[in-house]
């Protein structure tokens, strides 16, 4: 067997040798994951660096939500460097726009959860799709819709709220 | 209650609302200026979030270049124009000069004279105020303006 680092394992996968590193969850699931897609996370990429024994520690992400999260980044990370203008980089391009859409099939706890995991993990693409996620499904609904679709409690007394409204309505054209 | 709202309260609880500060306005900016202005009648927790400063590279920045666009925000109607911006944030010293220059542009009642630097042919703005930041400008010509304010850097 090959030597390992300290918490770098050798495995094969699609026929080659590739470096793995285990994230142990909050709730103590450990994933082996290639490094390549580990390091779309700069927190996970700077605890590779850093070393250590027994897998890296994410005390912030549970086992569902990591699994999301590593779904997209073993997808990601797949993508080859994009070759300019080629058939197959725009055929990728729409592959992982179609994933990503899909990915975010989810409900409104869970995305919350995966907004708040791919800021701790600083994985800026799943954080800018997720809270596009968001942006999109407040847009085009009245104040009252985006309430009820988030479940959150008006706590304006009617005259603030009224007072409010005014100010917005002046705002804008 | 009505049946859609209290479902979804038991999905989600308010989880939106609880994300930190930051992601709440990485949402926002990903919105239209007017829904962005529309989002603070959500709740006091929302109304909160415009007021405060926003210190992720990208996300003020993006929102306010939204803003300023003529066709979001109808900027001959302010009278005021304030910018604040945190030493912590000197990147955005030209991006703040861009903000400015559009601010004063199309705060026009008439169609604007044209010069170098800063220029407002508007008969309303009043009252100009420049807390330290890194801006990139010559001079201020206005019409109207009482008065300035220009704090050293």
């Amino acid at each position: 067997m090959a030597a390992a680092d300290s918490c770098d394992g050798i495995s094969t996968s699609g026929g080659g040798w590739e470096k793995t590193v285990t994230l142990v969850s909050s709730d103590d699931a450990r994933f082996e994951v290639r490094e390549a897609a580990a390091s779309l996370s700069q927190t996970v990429r700077r605890m590779i660096r850093a070393g250590g024994d027994g897998g890296i520690p994410l005390p912030k992400v549970d086992a569902r939500t990591l699994s999301t999260v590593l779904e997209y980044c073993n997808k990601h990370a797949a993508v080859p460097a994009p070759a300019p203008e080629s058939s197959s980089a725009e055929a990728a391009a729409v592959d992982l726009e179609w994933f990503d859409k899909e990915l975010m099939h989810v409900d409104l706890a869970t995305l919350c959860s995966l907004i708040r995991a791919a800021d701790y993990l600083e994985v800026a693409g799943l954080l800018d799709l997720t809270c596009k996620t968001v942006a999109d499904m407040i847009k085009s609904k009245t104040a009252e819709e985006i309430r009820q679709m988030f479940g959150i409690q008006n706590d304006f007394t009617p005259e603030e709220e009224e007072q409010l409204s005014r100010e917005n309505a002046g705002v804008f054209e | 209650m009505p049946g859609a709202s209290r479902s979804s309260i038991l999905a989600g609880g308010d989880r939106l609302s609880s994300l930190p500060d930051c992601l709440l306005h990485h949402i926002m900016s990903f919105m239209k200026a007017r829904q962005v202005v529309q989002t603070c009648v959500l709740s006091t927790r929302w109304e909160h979030l415009r007021t405060l400063p926003q210190h992720r590279p990208g996300g003020f920045q993006d929102f306010t270049d939204h803003l300023i666009i003529p066709n979001n925000i109808s900027l001959p109607l302010l009278d005021t124009f304030q910018l604040h911006i945190s030493h912590r944030n000197c990147y955005q010293g030209k991006a703040a000069a861009r903000w400015i220059h559009h601010g004063i542009k199309y705060n026009a009642q008439e169609p604007s004279i044209q010069r170098q630097g800063l220029s407002s042919s508007s008969w309303r703005l009043e009252r100009l105020s420049f807390p330290p930041c890194e801006c990139t400008f010559h001079e201020i010509t206005s019409h109207s303006l009482k008065n300035l304010i220009l704090k050293d850097y």
